[in-house]
């Protein structure tokens, strides 16, 4: 069966966009504002990708572009706030592109109120239609400028690019920290920062080159914290707020690909445990309280330091993936003496069939974010994975209106605790996208997705936006730096004097 | 006595016609469609912006597009001999002033043949052969415009035209473009202009900090120089350093300076014998037999995939293999016909993912794909995209097993991928409705695997095909695929007290007789194993095939050795499973 492409050459109407665009361009540049036509009204909201219809936006966030997705041959659309003009976008395939300053000034003009969307789409037959208007909400609270995200294809066993990059959610520019082509290919991961802080910042190098890498401020030191007393080096790791000690989860991680359809992968690990860099001795420290024959992971820290968050699961069960749940624990601990109090479980999710990960606790130390899943901890890959909250004070839980039937994972706060993001696999149930939520007094209002210049970026990006997460300020790193210190020997950690445990995994290496 | 050829006017016009009649029949040898088989170039139009993203990006664009419309031997041999002489031209219009030179037709001549050898390896990335061309005609015209101004200006034409050079043909072309415009201000005598040669060189320096998301190593040495995995990976050396070796050809022949020229007859022989020196020791027909099976399997041709193997007799290659033992099975001879290919990989000619590797992804995908084994056939076509990035069959896998599983949001962004090409590639791969009425054995519908994939606690066994193929066949006992895969790969592997276990397998299949080769199997492993009972499910052991036995056992007890001359003397029983055993199977 031979493979016979009819060739449909596009040349033309490459040019004639091209030449449209140079046009259209010339119309902005000498400030030619398309007016609105006279239309026959839609009873119902015009199909806008990404949705904006009861979202809440934040007042410095990107123009959300979009694409209008009904049939037509001209389209335009008018945003109106209480205050200020109206800003007109027009284009002839419904790819909508905001204009960077005409959106600020929208937004900031209209702070804690509404926008009004309006859609005019001209029909060949009945001319120009007026669908129902759109409305989002402005938030005067601001999100945080930045996010850092790793930007890797589908998780297979192989991995070719991937890189950790930041974009702006103030002007959708993105660029380039670390980038593995010039690291010989290695896997990088687990990107991390203490309080959103872009100046202390952590990323962990996988062999070869291997190491950790730890930037505080322009300093930047590389470790390696894989020791003889260890089963791995760290992995998930979580900046104690003093910046002086580091929460690594190590972990013995495999991947099983499911024989069944629509359902892809499951990430486990064997063992795992919970250690303590001491960066300013350059020092693993253990404790017998999270390194037991139970499996410790997915370490974070409470704002003032003084309790950790971490899930506990049974240990590993090969013969059935789904008898692999996990707890929800917190455990005090001393900044002074590096000691932990008594484990305390917060949720008991296995009982209730469920598991629990990555839980993440808001600024002010209130409220926590965590996934729910039927099993396991990498939900990235359970479609089952929700996104809850729970109030620290009261322990009430509950899960959130944000979930979608797909994936919802990795929840993670804004430094002023005002907006949530998480990764959902919602367009697609493959790759994960960033959204984001506004939150009040443990009231989430409708998601966004991750503004981006192209409209159409997300129809044909194949590639996932990893571990999102906010920071506060442009990361300055570059990726030869990093290239550069991946080029150096790792700086080896060393163990504290030894520490009995019980555990047959973690702080006391598994001996053959 | 003796002939006397007299060369009409025009001598060397002739001569060039010959070399390009070469060329031509060169890449008609090759034949470029294999090329684009292997390397399934393609471009994807984003925007413009996109395409100015990344120095070098147009042309490797405009690369991937011509290359990607290559369907056949002969316009891919029409176009690649059109840009060589292009090439040629270049060079012809850079040195004009030399050609009084008599030894400017081998300068013309030798440039080529770095780049038309290259084509002998398929890995080879033709991005570069454009970006090279590019580069060398942006030079001569930037030298008709140094001799039009008679020099002034110099240093801004270089200038805009070092910036047109690295735009369009990245950095590749801009090394060219400097030892080109260098050879050039040497050879005319301008050596004190050489020093606005650091303009070019400055250049991609410059250019970081228009393109933050560009560090200076890739800058000034591109992907390819840097990354292990990249399309660029497999490009022979000789090619990467082509302007060094245009460098040192031209020094060499600027010193000559005899002024005698050779007689247009003898350069005429020059060249020819030149290239088909060049062209024996560039030719790899193991490789070229390699992607043609590759792509004869990828095109269902399976009559015509035996042939060519058939034709080039003793093949010592495991993915030939493999595709043969596919074709085999797709022709209903798997069982019957396996021994009459010399199997020197044993059960590695049945499945090649002993590990996991992006070079096998695509083969293991097709495998498990005729088997509708979907998750797996699904898993390694995405171990292949992580590999090689979305390449068009790579993608079109995609879809079809997303279909398959009912991912419509996944079908449609695949399908919006492939759209962006500006060559369809949408029309010929089959819609849901057909994907559901596939022929049994190619696809199944969508019900039955589902069916087949309704195990929760299962999971694909990525390096270990036994167990998947155990898999299918416990799950669905009728798969006529998998049992006879793993019959085969039983008898492949000499595992003869497993293999028996499996004869009932075969009549759930439809086998109303035994295989002549599990026949003999089944012989051996009684001989081996004299008390065991083995369970022939109702079928027989033919006297023909005793008698076989037995008069193969009488002529080995003679003595016999691994070698030529005993193969020989075991020729009658070429085709049958004893003679595997004793001579092909891997220890």
């Amino acid at each position: 069966m031979g493979q016979r492409f009819v060739v449909r050459v596009r040349c033309g109407a490459i040019l004639c966009r091209l030449f449209c665009g140079m046009i259209m361009g010339g119309m902005g540049l000498y400030g030619c504002t398309p007016s609105l036509p006279k239309a026959q009204q839609v009873t119902r909201m015009a199909l806008l990708e990404p949705v904006l219809h009861g979202i809440a936006l934040p007042v410095n966030i990107a123009p959300l572009n979009f694409v209008i997705q009904e049939k037509g041959v001209d389209y335009r659309v008018a945003f109106r706030g209480k205050q200020g003009d109206a800003v007109v976008v027009s284009d002839a395939d419904g790819i909508i592109r905001i204009p960077l300053k005409s959106w600020k000034n929208l937004l900031m003009k209209n702070r804690d109120d509404s926008v009004s969307v309006n859609v005019y789409v001209r029909d060949d037959s009945r001319g120009w239609l007026q669908f129902q208007t759109a409305r989002f909400f402005v938030s005067s609270d601001s999100i945080d400028p930045y996010v850092v995200y790793r930007n890797i294809g589908s998780n297979n066993i192989l991995w070719s690019a991937m890189s950790i990059e930041q974009q702006s959610l103030e002007d959708g520019s993105m660029t380039v920290i670390a980038d593995n082509k010039l690291t010989r290919r290695n896997c990088m991961n687990c990107h991390s920062f203490n309080q959103n802080n872009p100046e202390q910042m952590l990323l962990h190098l996988r062999t070869p080159p291997g190491g950790t890498m730890v930037k505080q401020g322009d300093q930047l030191s590389f470790f390696n914290t894989q020791t003889q007393s260890t089963i791995s080096a760290g992995t998930y790791p979580a900046w104690h707020p003093s910046g002086r000690f580091i929460a690594f989860s190590v972990n013995q991680i495999h991947q099983r690909f499911f024989l069944q359809t629509r359902k892809y992968e499951v990430v486990e690990d064997k063992m795992s445990d919970i250690v303590l860099l001491d960066i300013d001795t350059q020092s693993m420290l253990k404790s017998p309280v999270l390194s037991t024959d139970n499996r410790e992971n997915l370490p974070s820290w409470s704002p003032d330091g003084k309790f950790l968050y971490y899930v506990l699961g049974n240990p590993y069960c090969e013969s059935d993936y789904r008898e692999n749940r996990y707890n929800l624990m917190r455990v005090a601990f001393d900044e002074n003496t590096g000691l932990f109090g008594a484990p305390d479980t917060l949720l008991h999710a296995a009982a209730m069939g469920k598991s629990v990960s990555f839980p993440d606790v808001s600024p002010d130390g209130q409220w926590l974010l965590f996934c729910m899943a039927d099993y396991g901890y990498f939900t990235v890959y359970n479609t089952e994975s929700d996104i809850y909250l729970m109030n620290l004070r009261t322990r009430d839980y509950h899960r959130l209106d944000v979930n979608s039937v797909f994936v919802e994972s990795y929840p993670t706060w804004s430094s002023n605790g005002k907006w949530l993001m998480f990764v959902s696999k919602r367009r697609d149930n493959m790759f994960s996208r960033p959204w984001f939520a506004h939150f009040r007094e443990g009231v989430v209002s409708s998601p966004f997705v991750l503004p981006q210049k192209d409209p159409l970026f997300y129809e044909t990006c194949l590639r996932n936006f990893n571990r999102p997460e906010f920071v506060t300020g442009k990361v300055n790193l570059m990726p030869s730096q990093v290239a550069q210190l991946a080029s150096q020997k790792p700086l080896d950690c060393k163990v504290e004097a030894p520490i009995h445990v019980d555990g047959v995994s973690g702080a006391s290496r598994v001996m053959p | 006595m003796g002939l006397r050829f007299k060369i009409p006017l025009g001598a060397q016009w002739v001569g060039w016609i010959v070399f390009i009649g070469a060329i031509f029949t060169w890449f008609l040898w090759v034949d470029v469609s294999l090329w684009v088989h292997h390397n399934q170039p393609v471009y994807y139009h984003r925007s413009f912006v996109d395409l100015f993203s990344f120095p070098g990006h147009p042309v490797r664009s405009l690369a991937a597009m011509v290359m990607q419309g290559i369907s056949g031997c002969w316009d891919g041999a029409v176009l690649m001999s059109l840009l060589m002489v292009a090439w040629g031209g270049a060079i012809f219009f850079i040195f004009r002033e030399l050609r009084v030179k008599p030894w400017f037709s081998y300068l013309v001549v030798v440039s080529v043949v770095p780049i038309v050898s290259a084509h002998g390896k398929y890995h080879y990335a033709a991005e570069l052969t454009f970006q090279y061309l590019f580069a060398a005609w942006f030079t001569a015209l930037c030298l008709f415009f140094v001799r039009r101004w008679h020099g002034r200006c110099f240093g801004l034409i270089i200038l805009v035209f070092s910036l047109l050079v690295y735009s369009f043909a990245g950095h590749p072309g801009l090394f060219l473009f400097v030892v080109l415009l260098s050879v050039w201000l040497v050879a005319s005598h301008h050596i004190q202009r050489l020093v606005w040669m650091v303009l070019p060189l400055l250049l991609p320096y410059m250019i970081t900090h228009l393109l933050p998301h560009l560090t200076i190593y890739e800058a000034y040495w591109g992907n390819y120089m840097v990354c292990v995995i990249d399309s660029f990976v497999d490009v022979p050396w000789s090619i990467k350093l082509y302007p060094l070796f245009l460098l040192v050809l031209v020094a060499v022949l600027l010193g000559f300076n005899t002024q005698e020229r050779l007689k247009p007859i003898v350069e005429l022989l020059v060249f020819v014998m030149l290239f088909v020196l060049v062209g024996w020791f560039s030719r790899s027909p193991k490789q070229k037999l390699s992607v043609r099976i590759d792509k004869l399997a990828y095109e269902k041709r399976w009559d015509e995939l035996l042939k060519v193997v058939d034709q080039f007799g003793d093949v010592r290659s495991r993915d030939v293999q493999f595709q043969v033992n596919r074709a085999l099975y797709h022709k209903g001879l798997l069982l019957e016909g396996l021994f009459y290919y010399p199997q020197y990989y044993g059960a590695g000619g049945l499945f090649l993912e002993n590990e996991t590797k992006g070079d096998i992804a695509m083969s293991a995908s097709d495998l498990y794909f005729d088997m509708s084994f979907v998750s797996a056939a699904r898993h390694w076509a995405n171990e292949a995209f992580t590999d090689y990035g979305p390449r068009p069959r790579i993608v079109r896998r995609l879809i079809e097993c997303y279909k398959l599983e009912g991912e419509p949001a996944l079908v449609k962004k695949y399908e919006s991928l492939l759209r962006l090409s500006p060559f369809s590639l949408l029309d010929d791969s089959p819609t849901y409705e057909q994907a559901q009425v596939g022929e049994r054995s190619v696809l199944s519908s969508r019900n039955e695997v589902l069916r087949f994939h309704q195990f929760e606690n299962q999971f694909v066994a990525t390096n270990h095909p036994l167990t998947n193929l155990y898999y299918v066949v416990n799950s669905e006992p009728d798969h006529r695929m998998g049992v006879e895969y793993l019959v085969a790969c039983h008898l492949l592997s000499g595992n003869l007290e497993e293999l028996v276990k499996q004869l009932g397998r075969l009549k759930a299949v439809g086998y109303s007789r035994l295989p002549e080769a599990v026949q003999e199997a089944v012989l051996v492993y009684r001989q081996m194993n004299p008390g065991g009972a083995v369970d022939l499910c109702g079928f027989v052991v033919e006297k023909k095939v005793v008698e076989r036995f037995k008069a193969f056992n009488a002529l080995a007890a003679g003595g016999f050795r691994k070698d030529v001359a005993s193969m020989k003397r075991f020729n009658g029983y070429k085709g049958g499973y004893l003679f595997y055993l004793t001579f092909y199977k891997p220890k």
